[in-house]
């Protein structure tokens, strides 16, 4: 305490070119001590728990008692786990359903609010965010009251409009979608207002300028939105891939995975692992397991988001 | 100056996070009952009034569900205050499955951990298998001959007992006296019991019902079954998820076969596709048999704590029209019964008060004047075997077309075999059977293969043989 206010009574000494890092450092201290807490926090909630699950892979723990050295028998296991890898296929087979369409639409409805054509475009907008801060497990049970088989609200309408009622949740495909139509009205007007951020970086004499060369408004979109957007469109197809293999209150609330397993989530199943089952060593296998595939996911999506 | 100002700001950052993170030891808790808060109150047992050698007293933090709560509050909690006066008892609720969940972190945290707990069997072993429980065995001793064997089992772990059994959930046929007639069958209970004595005989009648009323069996959804029917078929026949040497053993030609007798409900076209605990459930349970837009089923074989449930609200118009018998055996002559829920007090090692904690349960549900009092409020089914002797279970109950149905669950109770189901791996291992399950209900596999792939990935995921 004494130390630092002498240091305070006294001006920084100049230092001598070149600068070393210490000095710089030294310099910006007050600076880099104002920013500490968040670094201190997450080297104890997140550095550490990140480091400690590398050595638990290599372990059997259930939690408590001591910790049993195997090695890499987790990972020799979970290339055998069948569930493990349909949940990966899951992830895929969700963004494949989910992620083109959601994005479509945000960038659409995104142009369309931006237009300046829209009278009250704030009150779509926000109507349009708004499940997006809705809780999702309430919304996930309503959802599963909305699409159930027998007197849901969905299949009555459809009903009335003379169609089949559709099993929603009972057969493997028919689960897939009806949990990206949540996730689509749940995420929607997230990526739109990201979307909406983006189109403001893009000057309007532009399109303006292409719309006066004579091209249409949907040839406007492709050649000039889009393009420019990439950036954009980049950012949103990067972090819901991520998250579409992260699936957890969304398939929680509305599929519990089922049926047969095919709305499963990574995450999901490493949880019940470590949670259900008490393996926390192979939990922790998975986990890694799962975020070096994520890892490689995202890097390709971002070279060949970058590249053309 | 600005440096000075600095170092204040940086003073107080550092207070605060002292403070975010310090509240779990904050001496100035109070007696806050919030879920979050209890950590704190538990690992600062202040102001506890001393409590000498012998005596009863000091605080007891209890961790229920809600409703549980009520039952001791509205029936015995205040003779048991009166007797006890210097037990502060402070309550904490979690949803119901929450109890054992928080729990589980408790004990793997090393902290956090209530005086007392009140769970479900299911959960127990999970955490018998964690190591945080207080082995009862030399105090439940006097007890044991009238206690359920079956509950006991689930709370035991070679030869030690670690629960309180409660309440248990042996599983009955309720059925539709009103379908039954209409089907030109008998609905007196001794005639449906003598009707339905094993699956393939309940098969026939469920095709008759079907035939002649229209009226589905019972309720066996196939996309997202949750596997109860099939839990409960192989209990009465003593199967477990793992054999005694704590092998995986869901495999066996046994399970196989119980999976092929559900298996051909389906097949027969003779059950409908709800899901449990969903309103179309609710509904057809509730449906009257010339209901326009629902169809009825006739029956639900489940734990009895569903007969308070149809009579309280999941199926209120129907009164006097249901009735009970035991469920129907593997084979003529077989065991008719099985467990499906219950619930016990269990003491976590970390408890620090362990004495009260102890005589808490024992007041609670070891004396039978006191259980019987919570049965006759609650309607959880008594493991304490000697509260059957009272006369509420020879009163016929009106909603059950006066049928003593008491009686005939009490007659099942003690028949509960032993099953290796409650085990520590339940999860994980009732997780790979509903896949199973599932994928014989949808046509995706035949029950041999689809049990043969539970049992590997069962094998895979607990890391047993």
């Amino acid at each position: 305490m004494e130390s630092i206010q002498d240091h305070a009574a006294v001006p920084p000494k100049p230092i001598g070119r070149p600068r070393s890092r210490w000095g710089e450092v030294r310099k910006s201290r007050w600076a880099y001590a104002f920013i500490s807490p968040f670094y201190i926090l997450f080297a104890i909630f997140g550095l550490w728990p990140m480091a400690f699950s590398v050595y638990l892979s290599l372990t059997e723990w259930k939690g408590v008692g001591p910790l049993e050295f195997v090695g890499f028998e987790n990972y020799t296991r979970l290339v055998r786990d069948t569930v493990f890898w349909q949940s990966m296929r899951n992830g895929i087979i969700l963004f494949v359903l989910y992620v083109p369409l959601m994005l479509f639409l945000a960038l659409v409805l995104a142009v369309i609010l931006n237009s300046g054509r829209v009278r009250g475009y704030r009150i779509f907008r926000t109507i349009i965010f708004m499940p997006f801060i809705t809780n999702m497990i309430a919304a996930g049970f309503a959802f599963r009251i909305l699409f159930t088989h027998q007197n849901g609200l969905i299949n009555i309408g459809l009903g009335t409009l003379g169609l089949d009622a559709v099993p929603w949740l009972e057969s493997v495909w028919w689960a897939r979608i009806t949990l990206s139509i949540l996730i689509i009205w749940a995420w929607l007007g997230y990526n739109m207002v990201i979307m909406m951020a983006g189109l403001q970086t893009i000057p309007h004499d532009l399109t303006e300028a292409a719309l006066v060369d004579g091209a249409t408004p949907v040839q406007a979109f492709f050649r000039i939105t889009i393009p420019l957007m990439r950036p954009v469109i980049l950012f949103t197809a990067v972090t819901s891939t991520i998250g579409s293999f992260g699936l957890f209150a969304e398939v929680a609330s509305l599929t519990e995975g089922g049926p047969i397993n095919a709305t499963l989530t990574p995450l999901i199943r490493i949880y019940n692992v470590a949670f259900g089952g008490l393996r926390l060593g192979y939990a922790s296998a998975l986990a890694y397991t799962y975020f070096a595939i994520i890892f490689f996911l995202t890097i390709f999506q971002v070279r060949y988001g970058r590249e053309r | 100056m600005n440096q000075k100002l600095g170092i204040l700001v940086l003073l107080l950052l550092a207070l605060a996070l002292v403070a975010c993170g310090g509240e779990t030891a904050s001496p100035t808790e109070e007696v806050a009952p919030a879920a979050g808060d209890t950590p704190a109150a538990q690992t600062e047992p202040v102001e506890e009034p001393e409590a000498t050698e012998g005596e009863i007293a000091g605080r007891l933090l209890i961790w229920v569900q809600q409703a549980n709560q009520d039952v001791f509050e509205e029936t015995v909690l205040d003779e048991f205050q009166a007797q006890y006066p210097d037990v502060t008892i402070e309550w904490v609720n979690y949803p119901p499955d929450e109890v054992a969940n928080q729990l589980q972190v408790a004990i793997q945290g090393g902290t956090g951990a209530p005086d007392l707990a009140v769970t479900e069997h299911r959960s127990i072993p999970r955490l018998v298998e964690l190591g945080g429980l207080v082995d009862l065995t030399s105090q439940l001793e006097p007890y044991m001959a009238n206690l359920n064997a079956a509950a006991l089992d689930s709370g035991s772990k070679d030869g030690e007992y670690y629960s309180v059994p409660w309440d248990v959930g042996p599983v009955m046929t309720f059925y539709r006296r009103d379908i039954f007639e209409a089907a030109g069958l008998a609905s007196a209970p001794e005639e449906v019991s003598e009707l339905i004595g094993t699956w393939d005989e309940f098969l026939d009648v469920c095709i008759q019902i079907k035939e002649e009323t229209g009226a589905n069996c019972f309720a066996l959804n196939k996309a997202n079954n949750y596997g109860d029917v099939y839990f409960n078929m192989l209990w009465q026949q003593g199967l477990g998820f793992v054999d005694d040497e704590g092998n995986i053993a869901v495999d066996s030609p046994k399970h196989v076969a119980t999976l092929e007798t559900l298996a051909q409900f389906w097949e027969a076209d003779v059950v409908s596709d709800e899901l449990e605990w969903n309103d179309g459930w609710y509904a057809e349970l509730n449906a009257s048999l010339d209901a326009p837009a629902v169809t009825p089923v006739a029956t639900v074989t489940i734990g009895s704590w569903m007969g308070n449930f149809l009579e309280d609200w999941v199926a209120a118009d129907q009164a006097g029209n249901w009735g009970v018998v035991p469920m129907p055996a593997m084979e003529a002559g077989g065991v008719r019964a099985a467990n499906q829920g219950g619930s016990a007090f269990i003491i976590p090692e970390q408890s620090t008060n362990k004495e009260a904690a102890w005589v808490f349960a024992e007041f609670m549900v070891l004396n039978a004047d006191n259980h019987l009092a919570i049965y006759e409020y609650s309607d959880y089914f008594p493991a304490l075997e000697t509260v059957y002797d009272a006369p509420l279970f020879s009163e016929p109950q009106s909603y059950f077309g006066d049928q003593v149905g008491r009686e005939t669950v009490a007659a099942v109770a003690p028949q509960v075999p032993e099953a290796n189901i409650y085990v520590a791996e339940n999860a994980t291992i009732t997780g790979a059977l509903q896949t199973a399950i599932q994928k014989v209900g949808t046509g995706a596999a035949d029950p041999a293969a689809a049990l043969e792939e539970a049992a590997e990935t069962a094998r895979l995921e607990t890391g047993l043989d």
